[in-house]
């Protein structure tokens, strides 16, 4: 039914009553300042002629270079046209430099302006929860200083990205005369001139329009449309100021907290369980937090996803099972009295040719926080590396949220004209606004359930920095839409991207429990291991719901400790339960976990650690019993469901025997204990505190063999720069 | 009152500043408008942001014997056009609407600053009672049930006395502003 003129005057005085008195007005003006920023400096960039017309240009600046050398041989050398020339050819670092520092400010508006909107959420929350007797308190608390000072911070530092911006600009400009100029033909002495011609067919009239911005002006923006801002980016911007532009320090990143799995004794907790875990995100995460040379939070560090990071030559399964289990003993190079077991489990490979048909939708963050070029841009180049191995069996899809959601590529079959529109769609994308996560994701799962193929891979894959700050925010409702979807066999890839801001809790919580699988991509190297080396096992779930429970033989065993799989411990009664949730295993997966043992007899951990009880006798301690065999260390047992089931299978593997040397354990034995090693001292375990960072290298270092891709060299040259760095 | 911001005659002499103040001038207004035309007030600031960037882009088109704000207004329209396609929604309001609703942004000069001005004057004419809930329920930004909660009577009355008061501000916009320059 059509309104009519009072229902339309109700509507339009509605919405003036809901603008009138918004707090957040300056924000969403700087937002929109910030957008047109971005057009610029995107116009900037795409400005540039076309393609043919850019060809003509190439010839005629090879044709003038050809000239001014041959005109430039006949004069003595001007030091001032040589040094022309020399500038126009070298790389221009302080436009990078310039470039790197807009990007870092870029991150930091992001981020105050999501501190801002928190701040705003708080508000809302003190207005709900209190009642109205407190009413002065709260008018108070909205008004306080955090407030203020947060708003004032933001509309600081968007004013001073604006100016940089401009910097930027107007660098590029002078930059782009003075490389014209180098091309022309120079006469020997007198100013020089670039062609007017060459100097039309390069210019960028957006560029122009904001030329006559002079630092003058600039100043001059600071004390009119600024006036009401703060003044503490005030005056010239010169360059980057090192105070202001302060590099997103690790902290900022979202880690949970890990608490590492205790001595126990087989006496009193004879078993340990947990969820196995593929991912190999946070050594990916590591390596780019030492190359960078950042400070590692200890809760970046999960030690079994450093380990699962290499490939290990596990024997696959034989016939159809699902797994094959591997496990040895050998002697503990950080505490000889103490033996380590290795546990590999192998998972069912399946060629390229065999695999299933795949529904894949991509689900990507195009919001603000992802413009840098370690973000959307990597985004784009991994996701094009997956495109070219999809055949036309397999459908994709994008969504993209920012402030909301969209589709952007509907269903698509990956025959060449698919690609192509596949690829076509993925180079218009850009970054821009907040960060909807939650309402992308259940846009991603309703098109993946609408696309279902039987019998398929219908995955989810989402890409981005994990900034979700609208909508669906908490990581237990996410987690719990995730699980959900997973129940309907829609598993989710999550793949990180980005510093500064990366929000690794986020993504390990939803990717956990048998939601589906969490890389970081921090280069396209990383990419290529997930998307070209991996597919298959990156795509394709062989089993979910994959426990492993082991029974220790206090006969053998005085202790023991799992190594890593903090946040993936399950209780002893959850291993039979199939209702409870765990890990899943891709097609060709390895897991590897390291158990430490003290073997009976010998003295334990945490002995002698705790007073007589003033008020009551000591419980006595229990003893080992007498009977059962006594060569067997361990029973371990692994459950597992078939990706469409939800019975799961059980699986039981004796340890027995001698411990191996660990200097005779094998190259995979010796290799992971030194990743294990490097993980519990980046993780600042006390127990191997005597080792050094050579030690480490050493044992890595000899077990370089099976390295096509060098994976395992460059763990050596990490460690070397970890050593570098403890100097 | 202050004077509005000059749009200049020619494309080239639109400077950067120049729109900024121009974009100051509007933004609330045509987010109103927005969120009138598109009911969601999140969706209302995605448009007018896209406005803005589109009307940057195409600013050597825009007419200057044309009123700005209405050219704002049409970009606003196709933009949220666009994105009902986009996502498959259906256009709520029909060319008929839309064109009744100019009718009354020119009366209520609605796509002024100033309106804002002359709602605050309606509003500190409104007896305290409809007073208070126009504002927990608008500047607070609490739901009805919330509000309500806040003002410690039920959902039902606070939704009676916002009908009140927005009829009474209704007819309050509806007396001729004064003129403005």
């Amino acid at each position: 039914m059509k309104p009519n003129q009072e229902q339309i005057e109700e509507q339009l005085l509605d919405a003036l009553l809901h603008e009138q008195n918004r707090s957040d007005r300056e924000q969403t003006l700087a937002e929109i300042e910030a957008a047109l920023d971005r057009e610029i400096n995107s116009i900037h960039v795409h400005a540039r002629p076309k393609w043919p017309k850019r060809l003509g240009l190439i010839a005629a600046s090879i044709a003038l270079g050809g000239l001014t050398v041959l005109w430039m041989n006949r004069f003595p050398k001007d030091k001032h046209s040589l040094t022309m020339h020399e500038h126009a050819k070298s790389p221009q670092p302080q436009i990078i430099d310039l470039n790197k520092a807009i990007r870092d400010q870029e991150n930091k508006v992001e981020e105050q302006r999501q501190q801002l909107a928190a701040l705003v959420r708080t508000k809302n929350v003190i207005y709900n929860n209190e009642n109205q007797n407190n009413e002065d308190t709260i008018k108070r608390s909205l008004d306080a200083q955090d407030y203020g000072d947060a708003k004032k911070d933001f509309i600081a530092d968007v004013e001073l990205l604006h100016r940089m911006k401009l910097k930027l600009a107007n660098e590029t400009k002078a930059n782009d005369t003075v490389a014209l100029a180098s091309n022309a033909p120079m006469p020997p002495a007198g100013p020089e001139k670039p062609s007017e011609h060459v100097r039309s067919e390069n210019a960028l009239p957006q560029i122009t329009q904001i030329e006559p911005r002079t630092e003058g002006k600039l100043d001059q923006f600071s004390r009119s449309d600024g006036a009401r801002l703060s003044g503490a980016a005030g005056g010239v911007w010169s360059k980057p100021d090192a105070t202001r532009m302060r590099q997103l320090p690790v902290d900022e990143e979202r880690y949970s907290a890990l608490i590492d799995p205790s001595w126990q004794r087989p006496i009193e907790n004879p078993l340990s369980t947990f969820s196995i875990d593929v991912d190999t995100a946070s050594y990916a995460n590591i390596r780019r937090l030492i190359q960078e040379g950042r400070t590692i939070p200890t809760d970046a560090v999960r030690i079994e996803e450093c380990i699962n990071a290499f490939n290990y030559q596990y024997e696959p399964p034989a016939g159809d099972k699902a797994f094959a289990v591997h496990t040895k003993l050998a002697t503990c190079p950080w505490n000889p009295n103490n033996l380590l077991v290795k546990i590999g489990i192998k998972g069912r490979e399946i060629t390229r040719e065999k695999r299933p048909a795949s529904n894949l939708v991509f689900l990507i963050d195009v919001s603000g926080s992802m413009q840098s070029s370690n973000k959307l841009p990597l985004v784009k180049e991994s996701l094009k590396l997956l495109l070219h191995q999809l055949d036309e069996r397999d459908s994709v899809s994008y969504v993209v949220y920012a402030g909301s959601e969209g589709v952007v590529l509907p269903p698509t079959k990956m025959t060449e004209s698919g690609r192509v529109k596949a690829l076509e769609a993925l180079d218009s994308l850009e970054a821009g606004g907040s960060t909807n996560g939650g309402a992308g994701i259940n846009r991603a799962y309703q098109l993946a359930l609408e696309n279902f193929i039987d019998g398929g891979v219908n995955r989810v894959i989402l890409a981005s920095d994990g900034d979700f700050n609208v909508g669906v925010t908490g990581n237990d409702a996410l987690v719990k839409l995730v699980k959900e979807r997973a129940a309907k066999n829609i598993y989710l890839s999550a793949l990180a991207f980005g510093t500064g801001n990366l929000n690794d809790s986020m993504f390990e919580a939803i990717s956990n429990d048998g939601n589906g699988n969490y890389f970081y991509i921090d280069s396209i190297r990383e990419s290529r291991k997930v998307f070209l080396e991996n597919l298959t096992g990156s795509l394709i779930t062989i089993a979910k719901d994959v426990k492993i429970q082991v029974e220790f033989n206090p006969q053998k065993v005085g202790s023991y400790r799992l190594i890593g799989y903090a946040n993936r411990v399950l209780k002893d009664e959850d291993f039979n339960n199939d209702k409870v949730d765990a890990g899943d295993i891709g097609a060709g997966h390895t897991v590897t976990a390291f158990y430490e043992i003290v073997p009976a007899g010998l003295p334990q951990p945490n002995e002698g650690g705790v007073d007589t009880l003033k008020y009551q006798e000591s419980a006595p301690k229990a003893q080992a019993p007498a009977a059962g065999p006594s060569d067997e260390w361990l029973t371990l047992k692994l459950r597992h469901k078939h990706p469409e089931g939800d019975i799961s299978a059980l699986q039981e593997t004796v340890v027995k025997g001698q411990a191996t040397p660990i200097q005779e354990s094998g190259s995979d034995f010796q290799f992971a204990t030194a990743v294990a090693m490097f993980g519990m001292k980046l993780r600042g375990m006390s127990d191997v505190s005597a080792i050094s960072w050579d030690d480490v290298r050493q044992l890595a270092q000899s077990n370089l063999k099976d390295d096509p891709n060098r994976a395992r060299a460059e763990f050596v040259e990490l460690i070397d720069e970890l050593e570098k760095q403890s100097r | 009152m202050k004077a509005a911001v000059q749009i200049p005659p020619q494309k080239s002499i639109m400077t950067r500043e120049t729109f900024s103040g121009l974009v100051r001038e509007n933004q609330a207004t045509l987010t109103a408008y927005a969120r009138m035309i598109t009911g969601d007030g999140v969706k209302a600031g995605e448009v007018v942001q896209d406005a803005f960037v589109t009307a940057w882009q195409n600013i050597g088109k825009f007419d200057v014997t044309r009123d700005f704000s209405s050219w704002l207004r049409g970009i606003v329209r196709n933009k949220w056009r666009e994105d009902c396609r986009r996502s498959n929604r259906m256009i709520t309001m029909d060319e008929e609407t839309l064109e009744a609703t100019e009718g009354v942004i020119v009366e209520w000069q609605a796509d002024r600053p100033e309106v804002f001005d002359r709602l605050a004057h309606c509003r500190s004419q409104l007896p305290i009672i409809l007073a208070k809930s126009i504002a927990v329920f608008y500047d607070d930004q609490l739901s009805t049930e919330e509000a309500a909660v806040r003002l410690d009577i039920n959902g039902a009355t606070l939704r009676k006395r916002l009908e009140r008061a927005r009829e009474a501000l209704r007819q309050c916009l509806q007396m001729k502003p004064t003129a403005t320059t």
